[in-house]
């Protein structure tokens, strides 16, 4: 089965997996590999303490002592962005992921029961679609102050959309296939058809999607500390970076583009993910029939 | 050399030192006489464009606080009076001459013969419909203003009694607030009124489309000389960098509010000018002393000791401005002899251990989308974290962080004021005297204080002000008021054949004095 291909392999069965992999999937593994392993182990990779001020040390542009220059606060940058790698892909992984686990639940089980479950849920969907993100986000921070915790509820209300109508699509696709009527024949319960044999089947179309939404959700968590909506100050993320520099682009060029450039190069691996696991699972999905 | 020359270089050195020293009144007033000298041999003609970082949002002086709506309606409407070219004196506008009552309590006013822009003569009528708009307490400035009764004694003169002395009575008449409108037109639809003023200032609106600009056509019937500029028109232009952009490539002539990062490359382009003029403007931290911890004073002095505010004029605001010695704004009593209180971390510490702290959270509220005080914010923090206070930094839009300020629902509050008026009292009441204002949202409340003010607004006697402003000044800014950060000046930048612009003192800027060399 396609899903479980990629879901299941053993790490001795890893390297022959990995042997299938396209070249774009292969280099985007890499390149994320490297920023997370950058991001785990940042202390050591960052020459800087990312939060210190040095005042004699202002807008200095990239050099050998500092790689990315120093900001207007006199910080180095190259550690800054390193320790923005912790903020953004993990806040990023989160938003992304928990909205698709219930998602996708919530999708399958609209598509595998129907009738008067499918319509709540899916109206349930319309509304929250219907419902501006900014605004719902502004509103949340109204109430709750800004901050992580806030894009999280905010994006925890609107995100699992999208992956509940690609489950609901495919599960009922799924949904009148033979092994299905046979697991139902064979009297197994629905938790156990839904998901240990639709799941692995439904799961491929969010997988893929889900690449692509984790490049957007550090865009947007980018966009939101943009704004001021997100991360606060002091704190390193890459979108507050950005801002800060943007008054500077003129004299001090490196203040917001190398932030800017890690922003680029995390949603290249993503999306370089993206593609190739949606090659890899179409492959084995010919394979099968 | 021509005369033109020589007072455009003047000019920038009167510039370049206020900047530095923030000049008394007397300097000023030589660069403005220099001005008008060169408006002697002035060209007519010409359309001037001025990129505004914010939006004029409306007309109507009476329901608007925006910077935007007052730059555009201190161009279309005069009030009484008016702030002279330095900001620090008043000028005749719409009244002629006015004489006051040895015991300051009656006012008497000389109305000159004036049209409004449709050809309406200024009326008794419309100038008491315009200060009952602007002295209504429920109105938006309405609190500026004093308890008085206006009586019309003739068709020219109206007298104004007051209920208690009130010396800066005649500043708050020249507010864009108390600007006179024709009352029929008012009247028969505000919200029109907003879009398409009738009023009896230099300039009137030819067209406004909110949002992207506002075109300014002098006003045939204005009772003044007649502007020398065919045209205004009013760009709003909210991004920093693309009105620098549009004014090195002379799509715009004039940019106020100059991103101070970029002033050197201005200053040093040499077909522009770089205007730095001194401001009643104050940037500091607003602190709410009404909620622990910084309801004690010794936070609250740790927080002044361990505000490295030399870094952040540095670091900021690149060198322009001044490290204050008050809560307030330099404006027309300040004393200079107050000792500032100095960056001292260690002192910090030892008053944060000495007062018991718990370790509860202050929250710094920056507005967000503004890097300045982002920077300053972060800047604070850092020596605020180092003195062992838990400091948070929360951005908040302006609008939601005002609306806490309100509630009283916030610790420290990154900002700045500005006064409207030429007088020490309008701010040294509103910030320190607690039955006037509340302590502008601090909570500040110290009896002695308010008993100074009131009689410093009482009395007629320059010395006796100086002396109770400077007890105000030494007692609410070592009270720990805020942290102030820096005394501002305005920074403008315009093309070197725009000749006249300049900042008055309390902000506003008169266009009917400007014209284009070319």
């Amino acid at each position: 089965m396609p899903g479980e291909a990629i879901l299941t392999a053993a790490p001795a069965a890893l390297w022959r997996e990995i042997g299938r992999w396209s070249m774009t999937l292969k280099i985007g593994s890499l390149m994320l590999l490297v920023i997370v392993l950058a991001g785990i182990f940042a202390p050591v990779v960052a020459p800087y303490d990312p939060y210190f001020q040095d005042y004699d040390k202002l807008l200095l542009p990239p050099s050998a002592s500092h790689l990315f220059g120093t900001d207007q606060l006199g910080r180095d940058l190259f550690s800054r962005v390193i320790y923005g790698i912790r903020i953004d892909m993990t806040v990023g992984f989160i938003i992304t992921f928990v909205p698709m686990i219930y998602g996708v639940a919530i999708g399958a089980l609209a598509g595998y029961y129907g009738g008067v479950l499918d319509g709540v849920l899916m109206r349930l969907l319309d509304t929250a679609i219907a419902f501006p993100f900014l605004v719902l986000i502004i509103v949340v921070i109204a109430i709750l102050g800004p901050g992580v915790q806030s894009i999280y509820i905010a994006v925890f209300l609107v995100a699992w959309t999208m992956y509940a109508r690609l489950a609901r699509a495919e599960m009922l696709v799924e949904r009148s296939k033979d092994y299905m009527l046979a697991a139902e024949t064979l009297g197994y319960p629905a938790s156990r058809i839904i998901f240990r044999h639709a799941l692995p089947n439904i799961i491929g179309s969010s997988v893929v999607f889900s690449m692509a939404d984790f490049v957007l959700n550090i865009l947007l968590l980018s966009g939101l500390s943009f704004l001021g909506l997100g991360i606060q100050p002091p704190e390193p993320e890459w979108g507050s970076m950005v801002a800060e520099g943007r008054d500077f682009i003129f004299d001090n060029w490196w203040i917001c583009t190398l932030p800017g450039l890690a922003i680029v190069i995390a949603g290249t691996a993503l999306s370089l993910i993206g593609d190739g696991l949606a090659r890899r699972l179409g492959q084995s999905h010919q394979a099968i029939l | 050399m021509t005369r033109t020359e020589v007072s455009k270089r003047l000019r920038r050195g009167v510039a370049a030192i206020a900047a530095g020293a923030m000049l008394a009144a007397g300097l000023l007033g030589g660069a403005a006489a220099l001005d008008s000298a060169a408006a002697g041999e002035a060209k007519q003609g010409g359309t001037l464009i001025f990129a505004l970082p914010e939006e004029p949002l409306s007309m109507t002086g009476f329901t608007i606080s925006d910077n935007g709506s007052i730059w555009a309606i201190e161009q279309v409407c005069d009030s009484l009076l008016e702030p002279d070219d330095s900001g620090y004196g008043l000028r005749p506008a719409l009244a002629e001459s006015w004489d006051v009552s040895d015991d300051q309590m009656v006012y008497t006013l000389h109305i000159r013969d004036a049209k409004f822009s449709n050809g309406d003569p200024v009326t008794m009528a419309d100038i008491q419909f315009s200060l009952d708009k602007a002295t209504d307490p429920e109105g938006y400035l309405g609190f500026v203003f004093p308890a008085m009764t206006r009586e019309v004694v003739d068709g020219k003169t109206l007298k104004i009694t007051l209920e208690q002395p009130f010396t800066p009575l005649l500043s708050t008449l020249s507010l864009f607030a108390a600007g006179i409108v024709h009352k029929a037109t008012y009247e028969a639809s505000p919200e029109d009124f907003g879009v398409q003023p009738v009023c009896a200032g230099p300039f009137k609106v030819e067209s406004f489309q909110r949002g992207n600009k506002l075109v300014l056509v002098p006003n045939e019937h204005y009772w003044d000389a007649q502007p020398h500029v065919d045209k205004i028109e009013m760009r709003y232009v909210p991004e920093s960098n693309a009105r620098i952009l549009g004014l090195k490539s002379g799509d715009f002539d004039v940019i106020n509010v100059v991103p101070l990062n970029q002033a050197k490359s201005i200053e040093a382009d040499p077909g522009l000018t770089l205007e730095v003029s001194p401001a009643f403007r104050l940037d500091y931290v607003y602190l709410n002393h009404a909620r622990a911890p910084l309801d004690n004073e010794d936070i609250r002095m740790a927080l002044n000791y361990a505000a490295n505010r030399d870094a952040i004029l540095k670091a900021v605001f690149f060198g322009y401005g001044e490290v204050p010695n008050s809560y307030m704004p330099v404006i027309n009593y300040h004393c200079d002899s107050v000792e500032k209180i100095a960056y001292d971390p260690e002192k910090a510490k030892a008053l944060v251990a000495g007062a018991g702290y718990d370790g509860t959270t202050i929250e710094l509220i920056a507005p967000s989308g503004d890097s300045a005080t982002r920077q300053s914010a972060q800047i604070l923090q850092q020596g605020w974290r180092a003195a062992g206070l838990n400091v948070e930094i929360v951005e908040f839009d302006i609008g939601t962080a005002f609306g806490m300020m309100e509630e009283g629902n916030f610790n420290a509050f990154v900002s700045y004021i500005t006064s409207d008026t030429n007088d020490q009292d309008f701010l040294a009441s509103i910030e320190a005297d607690n039955t006037i204002f509340g302590g502008f949202f601090s909570s500040y409340n110290n009896k002695q204080v308010t008993d100074w003010l009131t009689e410093a607004r009482q009395s007629g006697d320059p010395a006796v002000r100086q002396d109770l402003y400077c007890k105000v000044q030494q007692q609410v800014y070592w009270d720990g008021y805020s942290v102030p950060l820096n005394f501002k000046p305005f920074v403008n930048a315009y093309r070197n054949d725009v000749i006249g612009f300049h900042n008055s003192v309390t902000g506003p800027w008169w266009l009917k004095d400007v014209w284009l060399d070319r």
